[in-house]
């Protein structure tokens, strides 16, 4: 059979359903000359059988060796906020999987801010695996890893940092300018060279070493409770497995932006106070559920303290709203889960595999 | 946005969720061969980058129907290598015994009812047929449109009335799945165009 090399192009409008969102420009970034890096040599974690997908690292900011260091030098940097007090790692802690321990992260002066701090680990598999310009932050309001940096550095909540003042400020330290022209070619510092050496330390960082992950390489085994908890979480009993993944996901979330029945009218309206429509009001992004003893309090707003009151609330407390997710909803006529004491406790005992002590503590990833 | 719409049975719905695979693109050739063009694409309502499929190196040829199958094949559920779009990481892959969510819709009844199917299982599987009316291969790409109406899942050749029939399908042995099955083959997608 010959081939001619013909595209057959197929293209889908499906009728009746949610219409789909405009799309905003992505700000193009045009590409810096070529000079000499060190490639950094990105190893996938593994699992028998099942395959980690592939990220998608922009074509104009590869991974390399000098541009890591420089990210995480930037990343610890207290010179990065308006008064010189904080640096990103104030609200992600590497003992807390990137994330802080309070409810509401404090910025500079005490500033306290309206959102739980997110961890910050396996990050960039929300890019390859979330459509559009939604897929960072609880509510979406940044579509790529690069843009994301901006948030907490204008945020007069956060770092209130002025961006034109930052980049005169980095350019006076003396240890910076040939920091950046090692990683990027140009002892210039701008901005933009800012948010690609942040954003290529936070795509290094992986979490791929918990007891499951071995238990998934056969390295180890789960006991009976740990089996039965992750037989609850993977089937309709305790249902979670329809948001955060299962055991062929090693994200243990697909990200997508869900509304869990927290409120029945949502306080904030997370991806919708970005999007406007009534439909997205309350929809967050569902977060991964690897690292949860590192990472407490728990959701968007770190109502709950404690993985005992985010079990229950998914047992029996949550709330019937205009966008709660149908897979929460479809428990009601039941009463909810309705899960003994030992089956709230094997769900747990399966959570807690999912904590990557060798994460937290990998030496790489601290100053 | 965010409407109920009536179906042909007079259910009032509205949806918020919708989802599936469409794959094993296959052409049936003048000598009444079929050519399958092995993708595996992932359709999601929300994301308008999945819906346009480009399908390269279609071999030359006149072809008269084109089938595809709205779910994955017994073989790519059993031991798929599970890449690309087929990554439980999209979370249309159930992880037990009948392996992807073919087909997902989740919706409510204007009576606020929940709706939610997740169909999967190998003999639970639609295939489409759809004859063309001759399409000729002869070196430039061809465009097809291709249109999801989701009424169609609702009658033909079965009627679905949400009010006798399972709103909540999360089993592959669900009595009333093989209905959704077939409406869904049968008339649910319709080729608006071909250029
Ligand atoms: C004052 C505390 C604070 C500081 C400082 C801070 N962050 Fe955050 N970060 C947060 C909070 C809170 C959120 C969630 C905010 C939201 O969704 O509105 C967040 C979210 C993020 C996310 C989104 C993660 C995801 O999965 O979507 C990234 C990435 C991130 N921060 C990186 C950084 C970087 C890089 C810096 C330094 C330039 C930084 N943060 C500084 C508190 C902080
Ligand atoms: C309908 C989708 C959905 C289902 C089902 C679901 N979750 Fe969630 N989960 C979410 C979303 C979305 C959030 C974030 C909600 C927020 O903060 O507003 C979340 C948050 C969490 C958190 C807090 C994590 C953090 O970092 O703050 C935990 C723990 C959690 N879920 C565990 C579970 C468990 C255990 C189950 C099963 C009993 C479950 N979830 C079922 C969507 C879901």
């Amino acid at each position: 059979m010959r081939f001619w090399g013909i595209l057959l192009l197929l293209v889908f409008s499906i009728l009746s359903c949610r219409e789909p969102e405009e799309e905003n420009p992505i700000i193009p970034i045009t590409p810096v000359d070529s000079f000499k890096v060190t490639p950094y040599n990105l190893v996938y974690p593994k699992w028998n059988s099942v395959i980690w997908l592939r990220l998608k690292i922009p074509a104009d900011n590869p991974l390399t060796v000098e541009g890591i260091a420089l990210g995480k030098k930037l990343f610890y940097d207290k010179r990065l906020s308006g008064n010189n007090s904080i640096s990103c790692a104030s609200c992600h802690a590497p003992e807390h999987a990137f994330a802080d321990n309070k409810a509401f992260s404090s910025g500079i002066n005490g500033a306290l801010g309206d959102r739980n701090s997110m961890p910050l680990f396996n990050i960039a598999w929300a890019d390859v695996l979330l459509p559009g310009n939604h897929k960072f932050f609880w509510d979406g309001r940044k579509a790529s890893i690069e843009d994301q940096v901006l948030g907490p550095l204008g945020d007069p909540k956060e770092m209130d940092q002025n961006l034109a003042e930052l980049v005169l400020k980095l350019n006076a330290i003396p240890e910076y300018p040939p920091l950046f022209k090692k990683a990027f070619g140009s002892d210039s510092i701008t901005m933009r060279l800012v948010m690609f050496a942040i954003a290529q330390f936070e795509r290094t960082l992986i979490s791929s070493n918990s007891k499951f992950d071995k238990f998934k390489r056969g390295e180890v085994e789960l006991n009976a409770s740990e089996l039965n908890g992750l037989e609850l979480f993977s089937t309709e009993k305790a249902d979670c497995f329809h948001c955060h993944g299962n055991e062929f996901n090693p994200l243990f979330t697909d990200f997508k932006y869900k509304n869990n029945g927290l409120d029945s009218i949502p306080i904030d309206k997370g991806l919708g106070n970005f999007t406007g429509k009534p439909e997205d009001f309350g929809l967050f992004k569902t977060p991964s559920l690897r690292n949860l003893s590192f990472t407490a309090p728990y959701m968007h707003d770190g109502r709950f303290s404690t993985l005992e009151e985010v079990i229950e609330f998914y047992n029996s407390q949550t709330k019937d709203g205009a966008t709660t997710d149908e897979v929460i909803r479809k428990h009601f006529p039941h009463g909810g889960l309705n899960l003994t004491a030992t089956e709230k406790q094997d769900l747990i005992n399966f959570l807690r595999t999912l904590d990557d002590y060798e994460f937290v503590s990998n030496p790489n990833f601290r100053p | 946005m965010n409407k109920y719409y009536i179906t042909p049975l007079n259910d009032s719905i509205k949806c918020s969720e919708l989802s599936y695979y469409f794959t094993n693109v296959s052409l049936l050739n003048a000598n009444n061969e079929w050519i399958n063009l092995g993708n595996y694409d992932l359709i999601e309502n929300n994301n308008p980058e999945s819906k346009t499929i480009v399908l390269p190196n279609v071999p030359a040829g006149d072809y008269s129907s084109i089938r595809f199958m709205i779910g994955v094949d017994s073989i790519a559920n059993s031991t798929g290598s599970h890449e690309g779009e087929l990554s439980p990481a999209y979370g249309m892959y159930w992880s037990w015994a009948t392996g992807y969510v073919f087909f997902r819709f989740k919706g409510r009844t204007s009576g606020n009812r929940s709706v939610s199917f997740d169909i999967g299982g190998n003999q639970n599987l639609p295939i489409a047929e759809i004859p063309l009316n001759s399409l000729k291969n002869s070196g430039k790409s061809i465009t097809m449109n291709i249109a999801f109406n989701l009424a169609e899942i609702f009658v033909n050749p079965h009627n679905y009335s949400l009010d006798s029939n399972s709103i909540d399908i999360h089993t592959a042995i669900d009595p009333d799945v093989y209905k959704l099955r077939d409406n869904i083959a049968k008339g649910a997608f319709t080729i608006t165009t071909v250029q």
